[in-house]
C-alpha cells in the first residue's frame, strides 16, 4: 500500500492539498456553508482515525507486548478493556461496570493525591507569606510585603467568594456573616481581574493560531504560485 | 435516594476503593517497604489500557453516531464523509504502521490544517465577542475590561517610552491580584476534587454503576 | 393544638399552616431543610445551611382572594360596580415596575368579624328569601363569567383591578340595606376568601375546629403539595441566590467561555474531574471533534449569549414580580424554572425559553383533586398558598395552553404553539389566571360549584333558617350563627385579625341591578349531560331537596349539588364532558387564539429586523475585515509602533535561565502536550526551544500525550536536527505517546528503567540516549509544553511532586497564564521554574537566545491585532453609551 501510494503523495501536492483545505475552513468566515461542513467531517473522520491509530498502536500493541511476558499481566487489563465496550449496548451496559469502577478508582486516587501534593499544599503554602518588610530583600521598584498582602488577601477573599451567597432581603445577617459577606464581594472583585487576564490571553492565543494559518497561508501562494510560473 | 443493598455494587465499590487506596497510599508512603510498588504499578498499567479502550469506545461511539445519520439521511453526506474519511485513515495508518508515509502526509498535510485553521477561526469569533459582550456595566465589569485591555495593550511592547511601564504594571498585575484570583480559584477546584475523590473512593458517590 | 404565632388560631397539631391567616407553624423542635436536611431553629426562614427558603412565601394575606366573605353556598356576594378606579396601593412586596394596568391593589383591610355582625350579602339572601321573587337581589352575573364574555386574556388585567376595587369599596361599606340590589360586576374573590370568613368566623364563635368539611378540604390539600410547593420555593431561592456576578460572568464571556469558562466553571464545580470525564466519553480526539462542532456555530452564540443575557435579566426582573392583579389571585412566586431554562438552554430560541417559564408557573389545579378544585385553590390560595407551586414542576408544555382555549377551540391546532407563544409573552403575568383556570376546571356542569354555594342560605328567614338546618349540609353550620348576627356598625370594622382579609363581609348592594342570567353562548357550552336541563334562569325555585337549584344564576339546573354532605364522598372526577362548541365559537375562538399568538410565519422577516440582522452582519464583516488588515499589515510595511527589543517578562528570563544553567550534554526532556490545534502558538516556542537545546548540546528526549503532538515533535526535531546535525537515538529520541491519563504519567515517573519504545519503534534502552536514563531522575530538566492546564497540572502534581528537585519549566499557550500562575509564583521553592507565554513570550525567548525565528517575525502582526481589539472593545462601548444616551434624552 505504501509503495503504492508513495509517488503520489509528494509535498507538493501535499502543500495543495493544505491550503485548499484551509481555505474551505476560512469560508466559514463568509457564512456557514457546505464546504466548510465539508472540511468539517473530514477533519473529524481523520481525527479520529488518526487518534485510533495511535491509540492502538502506542498503546495497545506496544504496552501489551512489554506485558506479554506475563501473561496474568496482560489478560485482566485486555479484558476490563473489552468489558468496556459492553457500555455500547444499553442491555450489556452493566457489564462495564466492573472497568468503570476500575478506572475510576485508580483516576480518583491519582487526582486526590496529586492535588493535595501537587497543588494544595505547595499552593497553601505559598500563600502563607510574612506581612513583614523586613523579610524582604529591598527593591528599589517594588514593595515586596505589600505584594504578599494583597495576595494573602486576594486569595482568601477569592475562596470566601465561593462560599457565600447573597443574604435574601430582611434576613438578619450576623457581623461575622457581614464581613464574609464584604470578603466575598472583595473576592469577586479579584475574579474579575483575573478574567480579565484570562480573556486578554485568550485573545492573545487565538490571535497567535490565526496569525499561524495566515502565514502558511501566504507561504502556499506563493510557493504555488511559483510552481504555476505566475510567482 | 435509597440504595437497595446489592452485592454487585459492594463489589464495584470494593474494585474501585483498593484500586484508589492502593494507588493513594503512594503518594503519602514509600510504597517499596510495603512491596507494594510493584502492584501499583501494574494497576497504573491497567488503568492505562483501560483508558486506552475507553477512548476507542468514544471513536466507535462517534461511527456509530454516523452510521445512524446516514442510515436516516440526516446530514447524510456530511456523516459519509466522516466515515470515509475514518476508514481510509484507518486502511493506512493498519497496513503500514503510524510511521508510514501515508500516515505522516495525512497528518501534515490534511490534519493539520484543517485543525489548525478551524481553531484560528477562534480569533474572529473573539473579535466579534469583544465587541458585541464586552459592555461596561458595573464595577466588576469595568474592572474586567480594564485589566483586559491593559494586559492586552502591554503584552506585545509598545515603542513608546511609557510602555515600558506599562509593562511592569502589566506583569505586576499578572503576578500579584491575578494571581491571587486564579489561585483561590485553583484552590477551590482542588479542594472540591478531593471531595469528589474521597465521595467515589468511598463509596458515596458510584457514578459506575447506574 | 398549636397556636398561630400571628393571628392565635388554634390548628391542628399536624398543622404545617395557620389556617386562618397562612403563616407558617413551626414545630418546636425546629424545621428541617428540605434541601440539605439540616435542623434549623423554629425562628428561621432561610436554611442556617444552605440558604434555602425555609418558609414558603405567603400570598399577601391581603390579596382579594383572602377575603373572607363568609362561605356558606351563597350566591354571590353582589354589589353595583362603580368606578373601576384604582385605590390606594396596598403594599405589595414584589410589585414590578408599574404594568400598563391600573393598580388598584387593595389595602390589607382587615375587619374583625365581630359577633354581631351580619354580612350584607346575608341580609341580602335573607331578604331575597323573604321576598321570594328572585330577581329582587339577583346577582349580576359573576364576574367570571362577565369576563368570558370580553377577550379575557387581554382584558382581565383591566377587568381584575375592576373587581378588585370593587371589593376594597364592598370592605368599607358597612351593613347595607337588605333590599339593595346586588351590583352588576360579580367576582371571583369573595368565593376565594369565603372559606377564609368562615374558618375565621367560626373561630370567633368559639369552635374549636373548622367544620369538618372545610377541614377535609384543607387536609386534602395535601402536605405533599406544601412540601413541592415548599420545595420549589427554596428552588427558586436558590435560584435567586445564585450569586449574580456568576450570572453576569456567564453573560459576558462568549464563546471564549464556551471554552475556557466552561472548562473552568466544570472545575468549579469539580463534579467529575476532567481525567474521569475523559475516560467516559474518551481522549483527545473526541474532544477535539466536539471542539470542532464547537467552532461551527460559533458566531450564533456570540448574540445569543447576549440575547439570552437580556432575556435572563427580562425574565429575571419579571421573576418574583407578576402584576399585581396576578398577584392578587395566584402567589407572587412564579418563577421556580423561569430563571433556570434560561440560565441553561444556551441556544434555545427565546420563544422556547419563555415557554418554558410559562410551563413553571400556571398551576392548573387538578382536578384529581377530591374537594371541588376551585373550593381548593381558593383554600390553597388563601391559607396555603404554595401549593400552587407543586404544580409548576409538573406542568408540561402542552398544558401551558390555556384549557379554555383548548377546550373552546380543539380545531386550532396551530394554537398550542401559538397559545405557548402568547403565554410566553406573557410568562412574567402568569398565562392562566385562577380564574381561568376554575373554568377549565369545573366539572360538568360547569356551573355546579358555585351551586354549593348558593345551597347553604336556603333557609331565608332567621326562622326558617334554623328550622331547616338539620337538612342543610354540615358546613353550613355556622351558617345560623351568620345569620343571626345582626349587622355590624361600621366602626366596629376594624382591620381584626391579622392577615385575613375581610372586605367581602358586607354584603353587597342590592339596588338596581340586572337579573344576572348565563349568557346563551355559554349555556351552549354546557356538556351534552347538562343539556337536558331547563336552561331558563330565574325560573321560581323549588323545594330545595330536589337537587335542582333554584335560585341565582343557576336556577334551573337539576342535579346541580346533591343534598348529601359533598365532603364525606370522595369526589371522583368525571371525566370532562363532551362539549359541543358552538361554531361561531369555535371560530371565534380559533380568531382569538391566532390573534393572540401572533406567531410569524416562519420566513417573514419583518423590515426592522431585517435591517437589524444586516446590520449586524456587516458589522462583523467589518470586524473581520479590520482584524485582517491588521494582521496582514506588517507583511508589507513595518509601523514601527512596536518594540523589536522585546524586553522579556520575568517569568521568560527564569525560563531561559533555567536552561541555560545546565550543563552541557545534559538530558532534557520536552513534553510536546499540544495538538495541531494550538500548533500555531506552540510551535513557535517549541522550535525556539529546540533551537536552544541543540544549539548548546543538550540531548533531547520528547513525548506527548496528545496523539498528534508526538508527530508535531517528530516535525519539529527533524527540521531542528539537520541543522546542529543531531542523531537520532544518540542525541534526541522520540518517545511517541503518552496516554492522555495521569496514571501514564504517574507510571511513567515510576518507571525504572525508562521501558519504552521510540517513535521509531526502536526499544529506548536499545538507544544510548536511551542507556542513559534509568529513571526520571536522570533528566536534568524537564519541559512541558502545555496547550491544557490539565496536562500541565497533571506534571506537577504527579511528576512534581514525586521528584520535587527535578526542575520544571513550562511553555504554556497565553489562556493558561493566569491559573497557571500560581505555580509559578511559589516563592522559595517554585513548582515551576520558568514560564514562556504564548507568542509574546517565545518572541522574548527568541531575543533572548538571539534567534530570530516566527515568533520575533509575527510580533507586530500579534500587537497590531491586539490594539484592534482593544479599539473593538472601546468603540463598542463608546457606541453603545452614546446610544443610550439619546435614547435617554
Amino acid at each position: 500500500m505504501e509503495a503504492l501510494l508513495a509517488p503520489f503523495l509528494t509535498e507538493s501536492l501535499g502543500l495543495l492539498v493544505a491550503f485548499v483545505l484551509t481555505l474551505l475552513v476560512f469560508s466559514y468566515l463568509l457564512g456557514d456553508n457546505p464546504l466548510f461542513r465539508l472540511a468539517q467531517a473530514l477533519f473529524v473522520g481523520v481525527g479520529i482515525g488518526y487518534g485510533i491509530i495511535v491509540v492502538f498502536h502506542y498503546v495497545l500493541m506496544r504496552r501489551l507486548s512489554l506485558l506479554s511476558a506475563n501473561w496474568l499481566l496482560t489478560v485482566p487489563p485486555l479484558l476490563l478493556g473489552l468489558l468496556l465496550w459492553a457500555k455500547l449496548w444499553p442491555a450489556w451496559s452493566k457489564v462495564g461496570n466492573v472497568s468503570v469502577a476500575f478506572i475510576l478508582g485508580a483516576g480518583a486516587a491519582l487526582a486526590i493525591g496529586g492535588a493535595l501534593f501537587g497543588t494544595l499544599v505547595p499552593q497553601v503554602r505559598a500563600t502563607v507569606l510574612s506581612l513583614d518588610p523586613a523579610d524582604y530583600p529591598a527593591t528599589p521598584d517594588s514593595n515586596p510585603a505589600l505584594d504578599a498582602g494583597i495576595i494573602v488577601l486576594g486569595t482568601l477573599c477569592t475562596l470566601l467568594s465561593f462560599h457565600f451567597r447573597t443574604p435574601a432581603p430582611g434576613q438578619r445577617v450576623g457581623p461575622g456573616a457581614a464581613l464574609i459577606h464584604f470578603a466575598g464581594r472583595l473576592g469577586r472583585y479579584f475574579i474579575m481581574i483575573s478574567f480579565g487576564a484570562l480573556f486578554a490571553n485568550m485573545v492573545m492565543s487565538r490571535i497567535s493560531l490565526l496569525l499561524g494559518r495566515i502565514d502558511f497561508l501566504l507561504d502556499a501562494a506563493d510557493t504555488l504560485l511559483t510552481w504555476l510560473g505566475l510567482g | 435516594m435509597k440504595r437497595r443493598f446489592s452485592i454487585l455494587s459492594s463489589i464495584y465499590v470494593i474494585i474501585a476503593g483498593a484500586t484508589g487506596i492502593i494507588i493513594l497510599l503512594g503518594f503519602f508512603f514509600n510504597l517499596e517497604s510495603w512491596h507494594l510498588q510493584g502492584l501499583q504499578t501494574i494497576l497504573l498499567d491497567w488503568a492505562i489500557v483501560v483508558a486506552a479502550f475507553a477512548f476507542l469506545l468514544g471513536a466507535v461511539n462517534v461511527v456509530r453516531v454516523n452510521v445512524m445519520r446516514v442510515r436516516q439521511r440526516k446530514g447524510a453526506l456530511y456523516s459519509l464523509v466522516t466515515l470515509a474519511a475514518m476508514l481510509l485513515t484507518l486502511t493506512l495508518g493498519l497496513l503500514d504502521g503510524p510511521q508510514s508515509l501515508a500516515l505522516q502526509w495525512t497528518f501534515k498535510w490534511v490534519l493539520v490544517p484543517l485543525q489548525a485553521t478551524l481553531f484560528s477561526l477562534m480569533a474572529f469569533f473573539v473579535v466579534v465577542a469583544a465587541w458585541r459582550v464586552f459592555r461596561l456595566r458595573n464595577l466588576a465589569s469595568v474592572l474586567l475590561l480594564l485589566v483586559a485591555a491593559l494586559v492586552l495593550i502591554s503584552q506585545v511592547p509598545l515603542n513608546f517610552p511609557w510602555a515600558e511601564d506599562l509593562a511592569a504594571f502589566k506583569n505586576w498585575i499578572l503576578a500579584v491580584p491575578a494571581m491571587a484570583g486564579s489561585r483561590g480559584i485553583i484552590l477551590g477546584v482542588t479542594l472540591g476534587i478531593v471531595t469528589t475523590g474521597l465521595r467515589l473512593l468511598l463509596g458515596i458517590d458510584r457514578p459506575y454503576s447506574e | 393544638m398549636i397556636y398561630c404565632p400571628k393571628c392565635g388560631t388554634a390548628n391542628l397539631e399536624d398543622s404545617k399552616f395557620c389556617t386562618q391567616c397562612g403563616t407558617a407553624l413551626e414545630p418546636e423542635t425546629g424545621r428541617r431543610c428540605p434541601m440539605c436536611g439540616a435542623l434549623n431553629p423554629p425562628g428561621n426562614v432561610f436554611c442556617d445551611e444552605c440558604q434555602a427558603r425555609l418558609v414558603p412565601v405567603v400570598a399577601r394575606p391581603t390579596g382579594p382572594l383572602e377575603m373572607p366573605a363568609p362561605f356558606k353556598g351563597l350566591s354571590l356576594p353582589t354589589k353595583p360596580l362603580e368606578e373601576p378606579e384604582a385605590e390606594a396601593p396596598a403594599p405589595q412586596p414584589e410589585v414590578p415596575e408599574p404594568t400598563p394596568e391600573p393598580e388598584p391593589a387593595p389595602a390589607p383591610v382587615e375587619r374583625e368579624l365581630a359577633e354581631d355582625e351580619e354580612p350584607d350579602w346575608l341580609i341580602n339572601l335573607r331578604a331575597k328569601y323573604g321576598r321570594g321573587p328572585v330577581e329582587a337581589e339577583m346577582e349580576a352575573e359573576p364576574a367570571w363569567l362577565r369576563e368570558l364574555h370580553e377577550p379575557p386574556v387581554e382584558e382581565a388585567e383591566q377587568e381584575a383591578p375592576d373587581w378588585l376595587s370593587e371589593l376594597r369599596r364592598r370592605a368599607e361599606e358597612e351593613a347595607l340595606a337588605p333590599e339593595e340590589e346586588v351590583a352588576e360586576e360579580e367576582e371571583v374573590p369573595p368565593i376565594a376568601g369565603v372559606t377564609e370568613a368562615v374558618m375565621e368566623r367560626e373561630e370567633e364563635e368559639g369552635e374549636e375546629a373548622p367544620p369538618e368539611w372545610l377541614r377535609a378540604i384543607r387536609e386534602e390539600v395535601p402536605p405533599e403539595e406544601v412540601a413541592p410547593g415548599v420545595e420549589a420555593e427554596e428552588a427558586v431561592a436558590e435560584e435567586e441566590e445564585l450569586p449574580d456576578w456568576i450570572r453576569e460572568l456567564s453573560q459576558e464571556a462568549v464563546e471564549e467561555a464556551e471554552e475556557e469558562v466552561a472548562p473552568l466553571a466544570e472545575e468549579e464545580e469539580a463534579t467529575l474531574p476532567d481525567w474521569l470525564a475523559a475516560v467516559v466519553p474518551p481522549a483527545e480526539e473526541e474532544e477535539a471533534v466536539l471542539e470542532a462542532e464547537e467552532v461551527s456555530p460559533p458566531a450564533p452564540p456570540a448574540p445569543e449569549v447576549e440575547e439570552k443575557a437580556e432575556e435572563e435579566e427580562k425574565i429575571t426582573a419579571e421573576a418574583g414580580e407578576p402584576p399585581d392583579w396576578l398577584q392578587r389571585i395566584a402567589p407572587p412566586e412564579e418563577v421556580p424554572a423561569a430563571e433556570v431554562p434560561p440560565a441553561e438552554e444556551a441556544e434555545a430560541p427565546e420563544w422556547l425559553r419563555t415557554i418554558t417559564s410559562a410551563a413553571a408557573e400556571p398551576p392548573p389545579p387538578e382536578t384529581e383533586r377530591e374537594a371541588p378544585s376551585w373550593l381548593q385553590e381558593i383554600s390553597a390560595a388563601g391559607e396555603v398558598p404554595v401549593f400552587e407551586e407543586a404544580e409548576p414542576a409538573a406542568v408540561e408544555e402542552e398544558e401551558a395552553m390555556p384549557s379554555w382555549l383548548q377546550e373552546l377551540a380543539p380545531t386550532a391546532e396551530e394554537g398550542p404553539p401559538a397559545v405557548e407563544e402568547l403565554l410566553g409573552e406573557e410568562a412574567e403575568e402568569g398565562a392562566i389566571p385562577s380564574w381561568l383556570q376554575e373554568i377549565k376546571d369545573m366539572e360538568p356542569p360547569p356551573l355546579e360549584e358555585p351551586a354549593a354555594l348558593v345551597e347553604a342560605p336556603a333557609p331565608p328567614e332567621e326562622a326558617v333558617e334554623e328550622e331547616e338546618l338539620e337538612e342543610v349540609p354540615p358546613f353550613t353550620v355556622g351558617v345560623e350563627k351568620l345569620i343571626e348576627t345582626p349587622p355590624v356598625p361600621e366602626e366596629a370594622v376594624e382591620a381584626g385579625v391579622e392577615g385575613v382579609v375581610e372586605e367581602e363581609l358586607a354584603p353587597p348592594e342590592v339596588e338596581g341591578l340586572a337579573k344576572a342570567t348565563i349568557p346563551a353562548w355559554l349555556m351552549a357550552l354546557r356538556p351534552a349531560e347538562a343539556e337536558k336541563e331547563p336552561a331558563a334562569p330565574g325560573v321560581e325555585e323549588e323545594a330545595v331537596p330536589v337537587a335542582m337549584e333554584t335560585t341565582g344564576l343557576l336556577a334551573g339546573i337539576p342535579g346541580v349539588l346533591p343534598a348529601e354532605p359533598i365532603i364525606g364522598v370522595p369526589h371522583v372526577p368525571r371525566p370532562p364532558a363532551e362539549v359541543t362548541v358552538p361554531g361561531e365559537l369555535a371560530l371565534e375562538a380559533k380568531l382569538l387564539g391566532e390573534v393572540v399568538a401572533e406567531q410569524r410565519p416562519a420566513g417573514v422577516v419583518l423590515p426592522r429586523e431585517r435591517a437589524q440582522r444586516l446590520a449586524r452582519q456587516v458589522g462583523r464583516f467589518l470586524l473581520y475585515l479590520a482584524l485582517i488588515t491588521a494582521v496582514l499589515l506588517p507583511y508589507f510595511f513595518s509601523t514601527g509602533l512596536f518594540d523589536e527589543s522585546v524586553p522579556p517578562a520575568p517569568e521568560t528570563e527564569d525560563f531561559y535561565r533555567a536552561i541555560e544553567n545546565l550543563e552541557p550534554d545534559a538530558v532534557v526532556l520536552v513534553a510536546f502536550d499540544y495538538d495541531p490545534s494550538l500548533a500555531g502558538e506552540m510551535n513557535l516556542q517549541a522550535e525556539a526551544l529546540v533551537h536552544h537545546l541543540m544549539r548548546r548540546g543538550l540531548k533531547v528526549m520528547t513525548l506527548s500525550m496528545y496523539p498528534g503532538g508526538q508527530a508535531l515533535a517528530e516535525q519539529v526535531l527533524l527540521s531542528a536536527a539537520g541543522l546542529y546535525e543531531y542523531q537520532a537515538g544518540t542525541d534526541y529520541i522520540n518517545l511517541g505517546y503518552l496516554p492522555n491519563h495521569p496514571a501514564s504519567l504517574r507510571a511513567f515517573a515510576g518507571m525504572n528503567p525508562l521501558v519504552g519504545f521510540s517513535y521509531e519503534g526502536t526499544p529506548v534502552q536499545e538507544t544510548l540516549l536511551g542507556q542513559r536514563i534509568s529513571s526520571l531522575s536522570d533528566f536534568a530538566l524537564i519541559v512541558e509544553l502545555a496547550a491544557d492546564q490539565q496536562t500541565l497540572r497533571w506534571w506537577v502534581e504527579q511528576v512534581g511532586s514525586q521528584y520535587p528537585n527535578l526542575p520544571l519549566v513550562a511553555g504554556i499557550s497565553a489562556g493558561l497564564d493566569p491559573y497557571v500562575r500560581p505555580y509559578y509564583e511559589t516563592p522559595g521553592r517554585r513548582q515551576l521554574k520558568g514560564l514562556l507565554v504564548g507568542l509574546p513570550g517565545a518572541a522574548q525567548y527568541e531575543g533572548l537566545t538571539g534567534r530570530v525565528g516566527r515568533a520575533l517575525d509575527n510580533l507586530e502582526s500579534q500587537g497590531l491585532a491586539h490594539l484592534t481589539i482593544v479599539a473593538a472593545i472601546v468603540v463598542s462601548n463608546v457606541v453603545y453609551f452614546a446610544s443610550r444616551f439619546r435614547k435617554g434624552k
